[in-house]
């Protein structure tokens, strides 16, 4: 038995040795990365956060959607693919206090009354878990956080090792040119699978209940809060869907936001009127024309109401 | 309790500590061992604890009776009772709708229409397991090979003993509850073995099985938008993920069974090394496969009545083990394939006198496996067709990547899982004893490696593939 706890011993010491090797290599690499969705935006956005004048946030529609080069000279796209309220929030709570930005939040609806919404998203962020304390704070908050963590901080690079060393390798865009911004140049393929799509008819069921999650609320108000001491504008917007259903959603929303005081704009519906298939890459993502067309049309917006 | 899971991390080494705390008083072991299970077994839902006293306190009842019984319509009586029993609590709780579809399904052919049937049943995890288990219980007492129990705490042990509770291996009476009965000791060689397998298990599953899982899920999920490579892409990847997936849950439930001092038979023996259908039964769910063999193809006659009720003997026990996965054609289908394969190999081996097709036959067993795989893993038949129809329409363009990262983390990972196989494989160890051959210093080494390769690559996880049957 004492030889086994020996071995126990063993395993747990040298693991826990090999783990902070990994860690720190992985520090250090990771830090050089600026190439690349996972660590190399949110390295650039780390970087660069404390000089930008318009920044937008959200999921893949955000990062596809927003050519935030029309809004600003100095701006970046922090939109992500699988990300959401938990995500943008946190990085918008690490913008420098005082100094006058603009926020524009990407939301869609069904995150907002999703009621089993838990800020899953808010993992995209985990490799700077051991490394600064108000993503820590926010992972801990919902508790999101692998208790492992504690004791094995590789775990904040799960998944990402390969990618890391890729971009440092072979970095997929030159960062100094990049604004975070990812237009989707549609391929044959993707139009003719977007075109099959569109033969299945899907059964969609809204949902009769309509109210926010308490999580995405409280993500929204903190926000706003956030915005309003720290001296930044905050603009929420939900950009085009090829065909938007479930309407009471929009609406809903709408409602909410106009409660909070907060400006809001719905574009959902925004090609409804003049859609065309090669707007689209999909039913929720723009191709890069049709990007450009909604792009434009923001800062039309933007520069009417004074945003910038 | 999933054994990926925290909860897990933290029950093993808890009853671990208790159990040989307990000094090697047999009893109050089995009790801790008993509770634990039915604790291990009420994480998931407490409510159909139940099902395993019943299933436990019929079998333990019906073993003595038959024991005791001077005649044998009374054995067969009790015997019956056992299989009614058990098998109807799974024709109930895995098999009812699936019999009132397929029974609404042919009225419906024939003009007439049938109110729904369907009832809203939810399917009890590892029922499929633990009465296969219980069964070769009763069985192997009526057939006098073994000899019945009079201690219930050993056998209600027996069958919920959490390692192999949900999943398996399906452990036969003859092999496990003669250990429950016996005093245990601790051995250092099995705690190294223990260690090893199941940090390799936990490696297979949440590592490999569990990245693979990703890509395949997203191409099954809309099989009809992607070509060919894709397709087939999808496919082998599912080949490896149900493989790791399975033989990774099997390592953890033998590894964690070894730390409590029990020795499970070999579940898995590299099965994709097979060069023959039938070796690939020799290799694979090596538990269930034999279970099989002992209890419904041999019942049936086996081959001692002549070859074409050998045949018919084959194809029956295929399909039925196919249904024993899971209510669905596709899985009737899958049994069928292998069915067809076994027949048609028992015919060549014994035509042209051979054993097996030579190196040629590993790549013929894998192709039929694939195929196979489609049915197993397809949504429905014609989903599952229209995936072979457009495999087989050769139509090999670039393939859906997806997200490249967790392909790339995919692929690396089973080409390291491979060569891991391959090496124990040539190596001619079983995997169920690398560990305890290691030096004390080596075996730490490796074991810490591999925790930090599934800290750095694990997957989130997914329920264990073999837990829906």
């Amino acid at each position: 038995m004492k030889k086994a706890l020996k071995l126990v011993v063993l395993i747990l010491v040298l693991s826990f040795i090999v783990d902070k090797v990994v860690y720190y290599s992985l520090n250090k690499l990771s830090d050089k990365v600026l190439s690349g969705q996972a660590i190399g935006k949110l390295n650039q956005y780390l970087f660069q956060k404390d000089d930008l004048n318009v920044i937008a946030y959200g999921t893949s529609r955000a990062n596809h959607h927003i050519d935030v080069s029309l809004l600003d000279t100095s701006s970046f796209n922090m939109g992500m693919d699988g990300s959401s309220l938990a995500y943008s929030s946190t990085l918008i709570k690490l913008l420098p206090k005082n100094k006058k930005q603009t926020v524009i939040w990407h939301i869609d609806p069904k995150k907002v009354f999703d009621s089993n919404y838990d800020g899953e998203d808010i993992k995209g962020l985990v490799s700077k878990y051991h490394r600064n304390d108000i993503i820590q704070s926010e992972i801990n908050k919902v508790k999101q956080n692998n208790p492992l963590q504690l004791f094995y901080w590789s775990i904040d690079y799960n998944g990402k090792a390969f990618g890391i060393l890729k971009n440092l390798i072979r970095p997929n865009y030159d960062f100094k040119t990049y604004n975070g911004y990812d237009p989707i140049n549609v391929s044959q393929t993707q139009k003719e699978i977007f075109e099959s799509t569109l033969e299945k008819k899907d059964a969609v069921e809204c949902p009769e209940d309509i109210n926010a999650s308490f999580l995405a609320k409280e993500y929204i108000k903190s926000v706003k809060l956030f915005c309003e001491q720290n001296n930044k504008t905050l603009v929420m917007l939900t950009s085009p869907t090829y065909n938007p259903i479930c309407k009471e959603q929009y609406l809903k929303l709408e409602q909410m936001l106009k409660k909070l005081n907060i400006n809001y704009y719905n574009y959902s519906e925004f090609f409804i009127s003049n859609n065309s298939l090669n707007y689209w890459k999909d039913k929720t993502h723009l191709s890069t024309k049709g990007a450009s067309l909604f792009s434009e049309a923001l800062k039309t917006l933007f520069t009417e109401k004074g945003i910038i | 309790m999933l054994f990926n899971s925290i909860e897990y991390l933290i029950f093993l080494p808890l009853v671990f500590i208790i159990y040989w705390a307990l000094n090697g008083d047999l009893k109050k072991q089995n009790i801790l061992l008993l509770l634990s299970s039915y604790v291990f077994y009420a994480w998931w839902d407490w409510r159909f604890l139940s099902l395993i006293v019943y299933s436990s306190l019929i079998d333990y009842i019906a073993g003595q009776r038959i024991e005791q019984a001077k005649n044998q319509k009374v054995r067969k009586r009790w015997l019956l009772l056992s299989l009614i029993s058990n098998l109807g609590l799974l024709a109930i709780f895995k098999y009812y709708n699936f019999f009132a579809d397929s029974f609404a399904g042919a009225m419906s052919t024939l003009g007439w229409q049938v109110d729904d049937l369907t009832l809203n049943i939810i399917l009890p995890v590892g029922i499929s397991f633990y009465t296969f288990q219980t069964l070769s219980y009763t069985l192997d007492i009526y057939r006098k090979d073994f000899k019945a129990t009079k201690d219930w705490v050993s056998f209600f042990t027996y069958v919920s003993f959490f390692p192999q509770l949900v999943a398996g291996p399906i452990e036969r009476a003859s092999n496990l509850l003669p250990q429950v009965e016996s005093k245990r000791s601790f051995s250092q060689k099995w705690f190294n073995d223990g260690v090893f397998q199941i940090s390799i298990g936990l490696f297979r599953k949440i590592v490999i099985a569990d990245n693979l899982a990703i890509y395949v899920d997203s191409v099954y999920a809309n099989p009809e938008i992607h070509n060919s490579s894709t397709l087939l892409l999808a496919t082998v990847f599912y080949a490896f993920q149900i493989y790791f997936d399975f033989s990774g849950y099997s390592d953890i439930a033998i590894g964690s069974a070894k730390l409590l001092g029990f020795k499970f038979n070999q579940n898995f023996n590299f099965p994709y090394f097979s060069k023959s259908i039938t070796e690939f039964w020799r290799r694979w769910h090596i538990s269930l496969s034999s279970w099989l063999k002992d209890y419904l193809y041999i019942s049936l006659g086996g081959n001692r009545k002549g070859i074409k009720i050998t045949y018919r003997n084959l194809m029956l026990t295929m399909l039925l083990g196919g249904l024993w996965h899971g209510s669905s054609w596709n899985f009737v289908i899958w049994g069928a394939i292998h069915g067809i394969a076994l027949s048609s190999e028992k015919y060549i081996f014994s035509w042209k006198k051979i054993n097996s097709f030579g190196f040629l036959g590993t790549i013929y067993t894998f192709l039929i496996v694939l195929l196979s795989w489609v049915f197993f893993r397809a949504q429905d038949f014609g989903t599952a067709t229209a995936i072979i129809k457009e495999i087989f329409s050769f139509n090999f363009i670039a393939p859906y990547v997806g997200n490249l990262n967790t392909l790339v983390t995919g692929l690396m990972m089973l080409i390291l899982g491979l060569l891991f196989d391959v090496y124990v494989f040539r190596k001619k160890t079983p995997l169920e004893e690398v560990g305890g051959n290691m030096s004390f210093y080596k075996l730490g080494v490796s074991v810490s490696i591999i925790i930090i390769l599934t800290i750095l690559f694990y997957s989130t996880s997914n329920n264990f593939i073999y837990f829906q049957f």
